[in-house]
């Protein structure tokens, strides 16, 4: 195999005297350090008064003692549940005992009451929304005996509810994060299940546990067909997530009483306060968004930020397995840089270091396209087939160590995975092979075609990138929504680093992660902070080095000599950080104690993103429907945008009508309305979004898309791509005959 | 070159302390008070289209949104008057100058090719106008730049503009301004530490101070260089350096953020302390953009020309109306960009206004330009005058010192001690030879005497 020249990262300062005061492009993002401290509550509201806390990530340190200083962020914390422990009897008087719950417990209710799995934080909210009103309807039985514990006990003390450690039925919250554990990918750069943030799978996660036997057999097998990514037609994809919701809850063995919003506190000070802020509507403070959008007030940019995290730092920190808990994530969410990042507003991905040019059909996979197996990437050769072909540009930078990334650092995660999550393999861990099923089953083959050099003038600086150009094939036809998220080309770590980890697994140094590392009584690997583990890791890495060796999966693509540096690099960045997390991110691993890590901007100017370039996700703005008007066979909606005013250190949203932007000015997503045209049985007969506009106003054209009959249309209106907590306006619509 | 004393040549420069400007009368001022009455000849009524390209994302953007705020300003209230002429309502089309020099050049190209802008407007960095100038001659774009005041743009890239004009100062007034307020007020200083920032401002800043320096403070001498490379944000190295040389005053350019994690930094190191203190742009931002921390008493630079406080009071009514209404309509303070944006916009509107009168109905843009050329114009700042040989705009430099009031919630400059220089003292005269590093540079190295020490 043809060896790949070492991609190298220049960065040309031109001698240009034209360059005025203002640089405006700055690399990362707006702090100058991140300083994660792990801290209750109790101990955070002290930090939070005196300013040495800009963001908690938890519970609110101020609960019954607000400070006109400090604001807060709003996302989905969790659902409310009323549990049967043995259903039995018909479920229409387990539904009515729900609704007799939430009647009882009124504006006492430590929840928003909304009975049903999908929320206004999902984006396919308003594809359900007919059902949440229905659901609504139930009529209330008689208020069941529960057991419960905590502010739900004592809300429902309060409210006269019998509340018996005894009791059958159990009240209770279960919390997104503790849905997701287990389910969600955080494998290096990877991030999934493509359909993480949407409603329908996370009601199945919370649904399905408490169904019994031949209920969830009936529901799996919808499941499967939904999950299985192919590409449907929206209504039949919609009507598919309505009817898995639907089996689901249908036995009402556990029946959704509300749901419940974490309020995360952030410092609003003039001076010492932080501005723009985009947090994920369901992880809050603790998602990549929030530290590539937030900067301190006192500060154009730079600057130095302290975000308190609720909870210790228990889990090790690799980013195989590890970053688990919210202290974790928080710090790799800084120090990782993932291929594509959830968008805050909906359940979409939007690009990162891993950015899509094109998604067609595959036809064939060329012959020296590479297939990752046991561990290495082997020429296709004739005959691979694929269905889907997915081009990405891969937005390399130099590492932490001051090394250039190249093409064999993105390839080699797709080796790794096809040598640790095979089960039955000697190399082998199950989580590993969980968060990459996905991925395995789908990936047929990787090609890079080619790497381009890109150049950017800022001022004096010409900043040169590379950037391979790399073909995804995939074995199946995907959801062009979802394929993106699949098998991206990237890794937030090195090859190195990858294979250091590989090998010392295989050696039996430490485990990828907690179960395994629990399984086998080794140590859970960690980079950072495992003294023992990482003088382990530095004999490995000299042996690398005098040896100069490549790994399996790279020969062809890596030389020994180009081996070797990479090692010796390794090794020399060891020696002067002390850990071996090294990344391309936008932050640094730096100091670390027992209760904090501080993180050092990366200012680079090989990192390709800037300060801002996230800044449309921070203050969403929501958009209103002001008047439907029927004309024809299409609907004319009337919109009322919301857009941001910034005064100073502050800024104010105002409502004004809509009015269709110039081509030039540019917004992150154009005006939408989602739309679900649902029938007399409740059937979705069609469903999309449109952002046809004309005279002023959105048009639904549903020419063709419906049978004469009488139909209800739900809109809900998307502004920058916003769909949390949608105002929603249902009308009716008769059609032909 | 004969020796002077100091006092008297800065008097001769006009450089002075807490002066009030006086009215001429007769020249045009911003405000639509001062409308003309009945146009002459058929005025059209479909909308004056204006492309307006600044940075509404990024770090640039604490710039970008203000320039665009003053323009709006100004475009509301000619509209509330009937638009340019009576008739003409200014639609304004923004453009997002955060999308790079190459895309930038194409969304003009757009703008005046398919939106038929009328007029081209903004910018904020240096880095475009030169791209951006040649083009809009190319494309015959009536355009006046607010800012983006590389000296390069009128020496090489457009040396003889018909259509482009600008009216922020150029580059060079940043270090000369700061170095005349050194020499009015620290005249003694003998132990100069410089930190600037490693790229083309910093070496210019760096240049311009040390020359006024050289010729007003000879017995003065540089004692430390510290040149924080591009992406720096541990500035303590070079803070300990210039601590460490025992310097009388520390000068610097660096801005914006990282002017803020410096001076947050040297607080830390007790630098205010142990030595004087003087910028190029501590104030040069936004008046927002700075905390109380920031030490008082500071030469707080602010791009040259223009600060929301000065001239204050009932002193020039034209800026205590402009800041009253600017505050009104945006709950801010303007920075030298709104200020400039806003000024411009009542030169484009004074300039159609001439050319009616002149030439009757919609005046085509040579008309406007003829009027442009020479034009001065009574804004918030002060006097802005538009040379005809460059199509430069040039007002008086303004500088002074920083202090905290209970009135603002940022520091503000003292208003006792505005520092107040005329621009035509520190420019390099029309005609004369272009120079390296620039041509003031070289005019004051060879026209301005040695002071006696």
């Amino acid at each position: 195999m043809k060896v790949l020249v070492v991609v190298v990262l220049v960065l040309v300062l031109v001698p240009l005297a034209w360059a005025g005061h203002e640089l405006t492009f700055y690399p990362a993002f707006y702090p100058q350090e991140v300083s994660v401290r792990w801290v209750e509550p109790r101990a955070a509201a002290p930090l939070l008064r005196k300013n040495a806390l800009h963001a908690y990530a938890g519970a609110d340190p101020l609960a019954g003692a607000p400070s006109e200083k400090v604001r807060y962020a709003e996302s989905l914390r969790g659902w409310v549940v009323l549990t049967f422990a043995r259903p039995t009897g018909d479920a229409e008087a387990r539904c009515a005992a729900g609704a007799a719950l939430v009647r009882a417990l009124g504006p006492r209710a430590p929840f928003v009451a909304h009975p049903w799995p999908v929320t206004p934080y999902h984006d396919d909210y308003v594809q359900q929304y007919d059902l949440v009103q229905r659901a609504r309807e139930r009529s209330a039985g008689a208020v069941p005996r529960v057991r419960a514990a905590g502010p739900l006990k004592s809300a429902l003390t309060a409210a006269g509810v019998g509340v018996a450690p005894d009791a059958e039925a159990v009240v209770e919250e279960i919390t997104l994060s503790s849905l997701l554990d287990g389910v969600e990918t955080r494998l290096a750069g990877w991030h999934g299940p493509a359909w993480l943030k949407e409603g329908w799978f996370q009601a199945w996660l919370l649904e399905a546990p408490a169904l019994p036997p031949a209920a969830r057999e009936a529901a799996e097998e919808t499941f499967r067909r939904r999950a299985d990514g192919a590409p449907l037609p929206a209504a039949e994809r919609v009507n598919l997530e309505r009817r898995l919701v639907g089996q689901a809850t249908a036995g009402c063995e556990r029946v959704v009483l509300g749901y419940t919003l974490r309020h995360e506190a952030l410092d609003d000070d003039y001076n010492e306060g932080v501005e723009n802020i985009a947090v994920d509507s369901q992880a809050g403070v603790a998602s990549p968004i929030f530290l590539r959008t937030v900067k301190l007030k006192d500060f154009p940019w730079n600057g130095w930020l302290h975000v308190g995290v609720e909870g210790g730092a228990r889990s090790a920190w690799n980013p195989i397995a590890g970053f688990t808990d919210p202290a974790g994530r928080v710090i790799w969410a800084a120090v990782g840089d993932p291929a594509l990042l959830l968008d805050p507003d909906n359940a979409r991905f939007v690009p990162n270091r891993a950015r899509v040019q094109s998604i067609e059909d595959a036809g064939s996979v060329p012959a020296d396209a590479l297939v990752p197996v046991a561990g290495e990437l082997k020429p296709a050769g004739e005959g691979v087939a694929a269905r889907t072909k997915i081009v990405y540009r891969s937005l390399l930078s130099n590492l932490h160590d001051g090394q250039p990334m190249t093409v064999a650092d993105i390839l080699y995660p797709y080796a790794f995975v096809s040598r640790w999550g095979v089960s039955g393999a000697r190399t082998y861990d199950p989580e590993v092979e969980r968060a990459t099923a996905a991925l395995r089953q789908a990936l047929a083959a990787v090609r890079v075609v080619r790497v381009d050099t890109e150049t950017r003038t800022v001022e004096e600086l010409k900043l040169t990138y590379q950037v391979p150009l790399v073909e995804v094939y995939l074995k199946t036809a995907v959801d062009p929504r979802y394929a993106p998220a699949l098998a991206p080309p990237w890794s937030p770590v090195p090859w190195p680093v990858m294979a250091l980890m590989d090998q010392a697994v295989e050696r039996g140094m430490a485990a990828f992660s907690e179960r395994e590392a629990r399984r086998r009584h080794l140590p859970w690997l960690d980079l950072v902070r495992d003294p023992k583990t990482g003088a382990a890791l530095a004999r490995l890495v000299s042996d690398f080095e005098r040896r100069a060796w490549v790994p399996e999966a790279l020969r062809g693509l890596v030389t020994p000599e180009q081996a070797r540096q990479r090692w010796r690099a390794l090794a020399e960045f060891h020696r002067r950080t002390g850990h071996f997390l090294l990344t391309a991110g936008p932050y640094q691993m730096g100091r670390v104690t027992p209760a904090s890590a501080t993180l050092p901007v990366f200012r680079d100017f090989t990192y390709p993103l800037g300060v801002g370039s996230f800044d449309q996700y921070a203050i969403p703005v929501r958009a209103y429907v002001r008047a439907v008007e029927r004309r024809g066979d299409r609907l004319a909606v009337q919109a009322d945008v919301e857009n941001v005013e910034k005064a100073g250190r502050s800024y104010k949203i105002v409502r004004e009508p809509f009015t269709p932007k110039p081509p030039g000015e540019a917004t992150r997503e154009a005006l939408a309305v989602h739309w679900t045209v649902v029938g007399p049985g409740d059937e979705v007969v069609a469903a999309g979004a449109s952002r046809d506009v004309q005279g002023g106003r959105l048009v639904v054209d549903l020419t063709g898309r419906v049978k004469p009959g009488l139909y209800r249309v739900i809109l809900a209106l998307a502004l920058n791509g916003n769909l949390v907590n949608p105002e929603v306006t249902v009308v009716a619509y008769r059609a032909g005959g | 070159m004969a020796e002077v004393n100091r006092r008297d040549f800065l008097t001769g420069l006009g450089v002075s302390v807490g002066a009030s400007l006086a009215a001429l009368p007769g020249l045009p001022s911003v405000g639509v008070a001062h409308a003309q009455g009945t146009p002459k000849g058929n005025i059209p009524d479909h909308p004056y289209k204006i492309g307006h390209m600044t940075f509404f994302t990024g770090p640039a953007a604490v710039l970008g949104e203000p320039m665009f705020k003053g323009q709006q300003l100004a475009a509301e209230e000619i509209n509330a008057t009937g638009g340019l002429l009576g008739k003409r309502k200014i639609e304004l089309l923004k453009a997002d100058e955060n999308a790079g020099t190459d895309a930038n050049v194409k969304e003009l190209r757009r703008l005046k090719l398919s939106e038929k802008i009328d007029f081209f407007c903004g910018i904020t960095s240096s880095g475009n106008t030169p791209a951006l100038g040649p083009v809009a001659e190319d494309l015959k774009c009536l355009t006046m730049f607010v800012d983006g005041c590389t000296d390069f743009l009128f020496d090489k890239a457009v040396p003889n503009p018909h259509y482009v004009f600008r009216t922020t100062n150029i580059q060079s007034a940043d270090g000369i301004t700061t170095a005349l307020a050194i020499v009015q007020t620290w005249p003694k200083s003998k132990r100069i530490a410089h930190i600037h920032p490693d790229y083309s401002y910093g070496r210019n800043a760096f240049d311009h101070i040390k020359i006024v320096m050289k010729k007003m403070m000879p017995q003065a001498e540089v004692v430390s260089e510290g040149w924080p490379k591009l992406g720096t944000t541990d500035f303590s190295s070079h803070i300990t350096k210039a601590i460490s040389s025992k310097p009388d005053l520390v000068v610097s350019s660096v801005w914006g953020g990282d002017y803020v994690a410096m001076y947050k930094q040297a607080l830390r190191y007790g630098m205010f302390q142990k030595a004087k203190f003087a910028t190029t742009l501590a104030l040069g931002v936004a008046p927002h953009a700075l905390g109380k921390d920031h030490p008082e008493g500071v030469i707080a630079g602010v791009h040259s020309n223009y600060h929301f406080t000065y001239p204050g009071g009932d002193k020039w009514p034209l800026n205590k109306t402009f800041v009253e209404k600017y505050h009104a309509r945006f709950n801010e303070y303007p920075n030298f960009q709104a200020e400039g944006a806003y000024t411009t916009t009542y030169m484009l509107k004074t300039a159609i206004e001439k050319a009616n009168r002149l030439v009757g109905g919609w005046p085509d843009d040579d008309a406007i330009i003829a009027m442009l050329e020479g034009m001065m114009m009574a804004g918030p700042a002060g006097y802005v005058y538009i040379r005809p040989d460059n199509h430069q705009g040039y007002k008086d430099a303004m500088i002074g010192f920083s202090k905290n009031t209970d009135e603002y919630p940022f520091p503000i400059l003292d208003p006792a001690r505005i520092i107040t220089i005329p621009i035509r003292s520190i420019t390099a005269p029309p005609g004369w030879p272009k120079g390296e590093p620039t041509s003031t540079f070289t005019w004051i190295d060879k026209t301005w005497p040695t002071a006696k020490v």
